[in-house]
Formats: structure tokens, sequence, C-alpha cells
């Protein structure tokens, strides 16, 4: 029986939907349109045509941008995956790390921005501007996952290593056949949430990769600003280009993603 | 046959910890044989058996398998295998992936490892079951999975730390004798843990009865039970456990502290004449309460006391009496039990079970067979 409850609460819902529904679909239009009917607010199924997609598909490098895209987030996400589970790994074993732990949630606590001067002068300093380390190196980690995972790892019984051992395998085969693997569904909720947000980075790449050859997708899409005019059917039609491979990597592990979150620290 | 297992003299103490969680324990072990480690909770049967494994570091002593000293050998170097209490199953494979993952470590070839799956599957009926994920598993089920993951691997030494204490009762049963025949089968050299003392008495080829990190003593099952070397084994082996009473040396009697005296033989007298106290011991199935064989006993060597408590097993009451202050076990055939508790009780020491202990260090006085 639907009670007054359940009714607002899918009430709620619905009116959620719409919120981030409607600028969605609202892109979709505009980079469908042509540039004067946009000026005038107007929309005409009539005059929709994918010409501003062909435009920027030409136009523009969008195709080594997107490379490029490709592999900072990937490999960004792969190694925060590693890296963050052998560190929650080790923090969880180990329990002389306290002082580690400490020093993390010390390091949290310091805003991103601050420490983006110094990273730049130091990568600056190793001739790593304008290229992929450049780009991948300061992100390679994530202290809030690392924590996150050293909860995961501590609900583990340590019979799974130690069987893993008595099974024949070193510390590090353990590792990697037993440790990370069991990680999974946490581990794919991080590996969406990061490959989104570096996917969809914006000020790190714009500050590292100053040659185009170097942009990755949005730093490249801000490219489109024109001296006088703006683009914005072109600039739309980057945007749903640029969306699109998030939504599949999201529609594929929705199920992991929704569990992880439920389960991520608990067990 | 030689020695296979040798622990020479070996001690644990933890980081943490200022005493000695297992002192100088000294054991050897012969190929084939099934050891069971048996103890209260806390004297150090998993200490000693991770030491062996290898997981837990050796403080002092010597360990060695086959001639090989494994002191400072790591876990996966050692040829082992162990059944972990809580099985230990790699969660994200099947019950397949977790049998023959051992194996694929060890780089077999494929048939080989096709056909340890099938021969370790069809001994412990796991066919059905190759597909699932532990989880998806009962209890008794993951544990012979833990099992057909150590079986395949045929190592030097077999491991278990309380296999079977997270089963139900019924269960426990038959794992104990499905374990039992393989080892009849295998005849693998087996460590087993248990604090469970029917499981020792059941299993083992030899017990080692450990209390705060002391072994108190190695041998057969029924050479433990009948001739126990202190009254901490006497008490700990057997259920209903061991009577004990603190008795005085009166002449060429015992006297209790409800002032029964009963007398002793010859060969027993020989053994406690110097001593002015004696801890006396008696199981409670060498009490005698049977009506038709109290007959046969003198008037003198019969006595009466009151039944505080009364425990129905079925074929048989465990009848708990007081005797001047000290609690005694009797086991009784129902069908032959006619008092409730209250009413006074009549029975006889069969003297010739009688067991004498040191009243002070608890050790075993050694009476000579007559
Ligand atoms: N990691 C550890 N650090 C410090 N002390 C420990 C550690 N593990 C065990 N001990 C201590 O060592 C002693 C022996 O412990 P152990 O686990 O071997 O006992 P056990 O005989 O297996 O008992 P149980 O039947 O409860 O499993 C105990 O006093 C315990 O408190
Ligand atoms: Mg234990």
């Amino acid at each position: 029986m639907l009670s007054l409850k359940k009714i607002s609460f899918h009430l709620f819902a619905l009116g959620m939907l719409v919120i981030t529904v409607i600028p969605f679909a609202l892109t979709i239009i505009i980079s469908l349109s042509p540039l004067d009917l946009i000026a005038h607010g107007e929309v005409d199924i009539s005059k929709f045509s994918l010409d501003s997609y062909v435009y920027i598909l030409t136009k523009f490098p969008f195709d080594s941008w997107m490379i490029n895209s490709v592999i900072v987030a990937f490999f960004v996400t792969v190694l925060n995956l590693v890296i963050n589970s052998m560190l929650g790994y080790s923090m969880a074993r180990h329990k002389g790390m306290g002082w580690l732990l400490f020093v993390i949630i010390a390091c949290m606590m310091i805003p991103s921005q601050v420490l983006m001067a110094p990273t730049y002068m130091l990568l600056a300093e190793m001739g790593l501007i304008n290229s992929y380390l450049g780009l991948i190196l300061p992100f390679i980690f994530n202290l809030f996952f690392a924590f996150l995972m050293k909860q995961y790892y501590e609900s583990m019984p340590f019979e799974l290593e130690e069987s893993a051992y008595m099974d024949g395998l070193s510390e590090m085969k353990t590792f990697w056949l037993i440790i990370f693997p069991i990680a999974k569904i946490p581990l794919i909720s991080q590996a969406i949430l990061l490959f989104t947000a570096n996917w969809n980075a914006y000020l790190w790449p714009s500050i590292i990769g100053s040659s185009s050859d170097m942009y990755t997708l949005p730093v490249g899409l801000n490219s489109f600003h024109g001296q006088h005019e703006q683009f914005w059917n072109q600039i739309m039609a980057g945007v749903v280009l640029l969306t699109i491979p998030t939504i599949i990597i999201f529609l594929i592990f929705q199920k992991y993603f929704t569990k992880g979150i439920a389960t991520s620290g608990l067990k | 046959m030689k020695d296979y297992v040798c622990l020479k003299d070996i001690c644990k103490q933890y980081d943490n910890s200022d005493s000695l969680s297992v002192d100088s324990f000294e054991l050897s072990i012969k190929k084939g044989e099934f050891i069971v480690f048996v103890g209260p909770s806390g004297c150090g049967k998993s200490t000693t058996l991770r030491m062996i494994a290898g997981l837990e570091k050796i403080t002092s002593g010597s360990l060695s398998v086959d001639g090989k000293q494994l002191n400072d050998v790591h876990p996966k170097d050692r040829d082992m295998a162990m059944v972990f209490q809580n099985y230990a199953l790699y969660p994200h494979m099947s019950v397949k992936e977790n049998i023959v993952f051992g194996l694929r470590v060890l780089k077999q070839s494929a048939e080989e490892i096709a056909e340890k799956l099938k021969w370790a599957s069809q001994i412990l009926g796991l066919d059905e079951l190759l597909h699932r994920k532990p989880k998806d598993l009962s209890g008794g089920q993951r544990q012979r999975v833990a099992l057909g993951r150590a079986i395949v691997r045929n190592p030097k030494v077999f491991l278990m730390d309380e296999p079977l204490s997270n089963l139900d009762a019924k269960l426990r049963v038959s794992m104990r004798n499905e374990i039992t025949k393989l080892h009849r089968e295998l005849s693998a050299t087996t460590i087993y843990v248990t604090h469970d003392q029917v499981e020792a008495m059941t299993m083992a080829d030899r017990v080692v009865v450990m209390k705060d990190g002391i072994i108190q003593q190695i041998g057969k099952p029924m050479d433990l039970y009948h001739n126990p070397a202190n009254t901490f084994v006497a008490a700990f082996l057997g259920a209903p456990q061991m009577n004990l009473f603190e008795v005085e040396i009166v002449g060429r009697s015992l006297r209790f502290a409800s002032g029964l005296t009963i007398a002793i033989n010859e060969q027993q007298y020989e053994a406690v004449k110097h001593l002015m106290r004696v801890k006396v011991g008696v199981r409670p199935e060498n009490i005698v309460a049977d009506k038709d064989k109290l007959t046969d006993f003198p008037k003198d060597k019969l006595i009466s006391a009151p039944i505080h408590n009364m425990e129905r097993m079925g074929n048989e009451n465990y009848v708990h009496i007081t005797l001047g202050g000290e609690s005694a076990t009797l086991r009784v055939d129902s069908k032959k039990m006619h008092e409730s508790v209250g009413d006074s009780f009549s029975f006889a020491f069969a003297e010739e079970y009688l067991s004498f202990f040191n009243s002070a260090t608890g050790a075993a006085i050694p009476v000579a067979a007559s």
C-alpha cells in the first residue's frame, strides 16, 4: 500500500531527478541548435543538426585531447587503487604505524590550493611541466581513500594472509593475489569516483598542460571561447562528448558503486 | 621409525608480554602420527601450532622437520598446510579455486590439478559445491573446503587449530570421524589443536596436555586416562571428571574430611606410607553404586551421602553427592536409579582403582602393580 511517506519520498526523488536532468537536457538541446537560435533562447527541433559536433571533431585536435584525458584519468585511477590499498593495508596491519595515521589526518586538513604553488615549482624543477608525468604524479594517491581502505582491511581476518603464506605465497604475491582483489567492491567505487573526478579535472591540467598538445578535454573545451563570441553550441557539444564515457562507466559499475558506498569501512 | 618433527626446548614470549606463553616445549613426532594438543583456553596451544607453521616467531629453541631446521624459514617454504578455526577461505574465490589455489602456486600441471581436485571433492563430498562462493556455504561445508584445500597439497605436516569448534554438536561428531578416517587413509603427519578432551581422546595417536604454556604430559590417550601424571591431567581428561579428595593417612587407611575412613591395600600403603596427607583420585565409573554389586562389599566399606544434584544423560545419570564438604560425581545406570535429589545414596569405592597424588605438588604417586 502506498503510504503518505512513500508518496512524498517518490515526489522528492522525482524533484531531484528533474533538477539534475534539466541542465543536461539543455546541454544536449543547445549542442544541437544553430547559434542564432540560442542567442534568442528559441528551440526549434526542425533545425537540430550535428554541425557543432562535426565542427569540433574536425577543427580541433579533439582526438588527441581525448587520448590525453584517457591516459591521465586511467593512470591516476589505477595508481590510486594500488597505492591506496597498499597504504591502507600496511596501516591496518602494522599498528606501529599509528603516527602515519596522524600525519595523514593532518595532511587531509591542508586545502589543496595551498599545495598548488609548491607542487608546481617542484614539478618545474623536475622538468615535468607539459608532460604526462606532470599531469599524473601529483594525484597518484589519495589519503582519504587510503584511510577508507585501512578501515576495510582492519575488518579482514589476518588468517586470510596467513593461509596464503601457508599456500606458498610471499608477502608481495599475497598482496596481489589475495589482499588487493578481496577489496574489489570498495575499489570499484573508488575507481569510479577517481576516474570521473580526474576526467573532469580542469584546474591542475590547465596549469601544467600549457601547450595545446598536452590539453586534456576540459582544458581543450575551454579554448572554444572566442575572442568576441561564445560558441555555446560547440562548447555544449564538447561537454556532451566529455560526459559520455563517465556515464558509460557508471552504468556498467552501478551495482558495485552503490554496494561500495554502503559497505566501505564496515565490511 | 625416526622422528619426523622435532621441537626442542621451544619457548615463546610475545613482545608485549612479560611471561612465557610457551615454556620449554619438547616433543618428537613420528611420520604419520596424529598428535593432539589439548588444554584449557590460553594454555599456549595455538601459539605452539603457529610457531610450527612459521606464523609466529620462535623466541628460543629449535624446530626441525624431516631433518631440516626451520626456525627462520618463511611459512611459504615450510610445506605445511593449516586449517584455521575460522577456515579463512578466500572470499573472492569459488570453492574450486580455493581448493586448487595452493596447487596453482606450486605451478602444477592442469591435468594434475584437475585430478587432485576430483579426488579431494569426492572424498569430502564437495562435488555439488565447487562453483559456490564461501559465503554461500554452511559452516560444515566451509570446514570441508578448508580440509580439501589442505589435503590436495599433500604437505609434510597438517596443522589444525580447533577446526570443529564452530560446528554444532552433531556435526562435530561426524566431522571428527571424517578427519580420523581421512588420516587413516592418508596417514599424513597431523598436529591438531583442541580444548575438547573428547576430541583429544577419540582422535589422537598421542595427546599433549598443556597448561599455562607448560606440557603436563604426553602419551597415548588411554595411558593418560589411566596413568595421569598429575591432578591436572587427571581432572582434565574424562567426563564427568575424576573425583579428587584431600585425605589424611591414618594407619593403613585414608581418612576423608567427612571423617569417613577406608582401608587401602598393601601396595597402596607402601606408596604413601611416608606421607601425612595425599590427594586421592577415583573416576566416577570406579565408584560402585549398582545395588546388586554393593551386596558383595562388607558393611564397613559402604558409604552413604546425600544427593545434591543429578544430571540425566539417558542411559545413565550423573549423580553429584556431597562427602564432607567435598563434592563427588558418580555414574549410575538410570534404570536402577530410584532416589532423587536430597535422598541419601549408598556407594563404595572400588579401591584397586584409586590413584594417589602428592597433595602439595599434585604429581602422581606411583603404586606398584599387585
Ligand atoms: N599476539 C599476542 N600477543 C600477546 N600475547 C598473546 C598473543 N597471542 C596469544 N597471547 C597469549 O599467549 C597465551 C597463549 O595463547 P594461545 O592463543 O596460544 O592459547 P590457546 O591455548 O590457543 O587458547 P584458546 O583455546 O583460547 O585458543 C595466552 O596467555 C595469550 O594471552
Ligand atoms: Mg587457540
